[in-house]
């Protein structure tokens, strides 16, 4: 579904050159859960946010479907219509309701008509169990409820990847539950899915493998089993002390 | 809370330095012996106009008929053209059977006319009205070329900023007429809309160019996501929002350019003041005209704040 082969992600500063993404290669088959796990800056993010094309990577390749990233003929939004994203802040559309911010991407982008994609998205509010909120503004919503906005608005395009970048770090503690619990779902349903994380609950309960990164590689991978009984880098288990 | 209590001797202050002022500039006024003529003012603003209505053609008065205040006067020619005219039945001035000339007054029709203040204010209007949209559409152009990616556009739309901004409108206003105007044989209120438009577009630009940077990246990256191009998350993500946040700076922008459309007036554009400065040149009523035409510009200024003041609050049911 995935491929990565040796991803080198450069930012260019003030003289300074920063190698976030720095070689990373992995694979991630149909409907697996990835988890990836790292210490701040470690280029989690970045990693993530290429496999979409919202960092043009510098080197290496992403072979999404078939489709390579790095071939300068593909058509970055036909690609993104394939590959949801779900991030950190939720990034709702303040302006729209909650209605609209599911339509307006399926309107738009996949051409539906404004009775097809209101059905697509009064089904995804029941799914992630805020059928009632349909009318109103984000800004009126909590922070768990509009995250689970932000999945719906993701899943109305009918991706057949997921990407989720810290859904629940700027979350109340109160509220992680019921987003993992709608992740935890569509892991259910066979959803390719990669999460950035620290909920390592999370991780144990439903990813296939883990991979942790530091400086910008991927520096172990393994399944949830591995990391939590027998990590094999000192990296690893300091950071795994750290975290759990 | 206290706060209530404690405004009313700030109010007292307030109504007592209004005051103070007004009688201090009445007292100066009357120092220098100012002859105030109020009376003549209303007459700008409307008139009573007596229009005589003449025949077009050498003739015969055929018929008169009247019908209350109105009369219908039919005139016949030598060779049999037929003409009528309606005329005030107390201004009648021929009887049925007179032979008249082309030219002849019949009688005349009364009417209340727009005056020079009313015409004044309607040219300033038009005048602001079409050089804001304008203005909105050049600003909106240069604003999006100031943060897209293109170094040519950026380039482009910084000159155009930078130029307009570091000289007077007022000299910009003699180049679009003395100059471009001459040159590409415009006419006056082209070059005086164009001018208007260009110095505020430049003003817009910077407003704009700041509404987008003031939306949160994420935004952007949450719709190019969604798999929508940069223009389809322009128009309905960035825009919609940076366009909420600059209302108050783009109705003060609007509100100026109303203000400075008076500067046309140096190149002969009938604008609200102009028609100030030709009513003095026949009434001498100087201080009474200035201080009407001041108050007509800040109608249609506070109107223009009204009207935003409305907008922000149906905007804001977002928030
Ligand atoms: N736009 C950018 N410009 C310059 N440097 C950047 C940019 N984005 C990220 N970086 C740098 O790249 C490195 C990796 O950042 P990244 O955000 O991917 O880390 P992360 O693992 O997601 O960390 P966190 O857990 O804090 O989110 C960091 O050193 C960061 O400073
Ligand atoms: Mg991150």
């Amino acid at each position: 579904m995935i491929k990565a082969k040796n991803v080198v992600k450069l930012f260019h500063g003030h003289g300074t050159t920063v190698r976030a993404v720095d070689g990373v290669s992995t694979e991630v088959d149909r409907g697996e859960v990835v988890v990836v796990i790292g210490p701040s800056g470690s280029g989690k993010s970045t990693f993530l946010r290429c496999i979409n094309g919202l960092e043009v990577f510098s080197e290496g390749h992403i072979i999404i479907d078939g489709v390579d990233l790095a071939d300068k003929k593909t058509n970055i939004n036909k690609v993104r219509m394939e590959v949801g994203m779900v991030f950190q802040q939720f990034n709702l559309f303040p302006h729209r309701t909650v209605l609209e911010n599911l339509t307006l991407a399926q309107r738009r982008v996949r051409k539906r008509s404004k009775k097809v994609a209101e059905e697509k998205a009064h089904a995804l509010l029941e799914k992630v169990g805020i059928p009632e909120k349909a009318r109103e503004y984000p800004s009126r919503l909590s922070g768990g409820q509009q995250q689970r906005v932000a999945i719906a608005r993701a899943l109305a395009m009918e991706p057949k990847v997921m990407l989720f970048d810290e859904p629940t770090s700027a979350l109340d503690p109160e509220m992680v539950g019921e987003v993992l619990d709608v992740m935890k779902q569509l892991a259910g349903e066979g959803m390719t899915m990669v999460v950035v994380t620290h909920e390592m609950g999370f991780a144990r309960e439903v990813a296939d493998r883990v991979l942790f990164m530091d400086e910008g590689k991927i520096v172990e991978v393994g399944t949830p089993e591995h990391f939590f009984t027998e990590p094999r880098e000192d990296r690893t288990k300091l950071f795994l002390k750290q975290v759990l | 809370m206290n706060t209530a209590e404690r405004v009313w001797p700030w109010k007292v202050l307030l109504a007592f330095i209004l005051i103070l002022t007004a009688a201090g500039t009445w007292g100066a006024v009357k120092k220098i012996d100012y002859h105030w003529r109020w009376y003549r003012v209303p007459q700008y603003f409307f008139y009573h106009a007596e229009d005589a209505q003449k025949i077009p053609f050498d003739g015969t008065v055929s018929t008169i008929v009247t019908d209350g205040k109105m009369a219908t006067v039919t005139l016949t020619s030598e060779d049999s053209q037929v003409v009528t005219e309606k005329v005030e039945t107390e201004s009648l001035k021929v009887s049925e059977g007179e032979s008249l000339f082309e030219g002849d007054t019949v009688g005349f029709v009364s009417q209340w006319r727009l005056g020079p203040l009313m015409n004044g204010l309607w040219t300033t209007m038009w005048l602001s009205a079409i050089a804001s949209v304008f203005a909105l559409i050049l600003g909106l152009v240069a604003g999006l070329a100031k943060v897209s990616k293109n170094y040519t556009l950026r380039g482009l739309a910084m000159i155009y900023v930078e130029c307009i901004r570091g000289t007077p409108l007022l000299v910009q206003i003699f180049i679009a007429y003395f100059f471009l105007g001459t040159v590409f044989n415009l006419s006056r209120n082209v070059c005086g809309v164009g001018a208007l438009a260009l110095f505020a577009g430049a003003y817009v630009a910077e407003i704009v160019r700041a509404g987008i940077q003031a939306i949160p990246p994420g935004q952007t990256e949450a719709a190019r996501s969604l798999g929508m191009t940069m223009p389809q998350t322009m128009m309905d993500i960035i825009l919609p929002q940076a366009f909420k946040k600059i209302l108050p700076p783009l109705s003060g922008q609007f509100i100026s350019l109303i203000k400075d459309s008076s500067l046309v007036s140096v190149i002969a554009i009938t604008d609200l003041t102009k028609s100030g400065r030709e009513i003095i040149t026949s009434t001498f009523a100087t201080f009474e005209v200035w201080l009407v035409v001041a108050a007509m510009y800040l109608l249609v200024t506070s109107l223009l704040s009204q009207i935003v003041f409305y907008m922000e609050r149906r905007l804001a049911v977002s928030d």
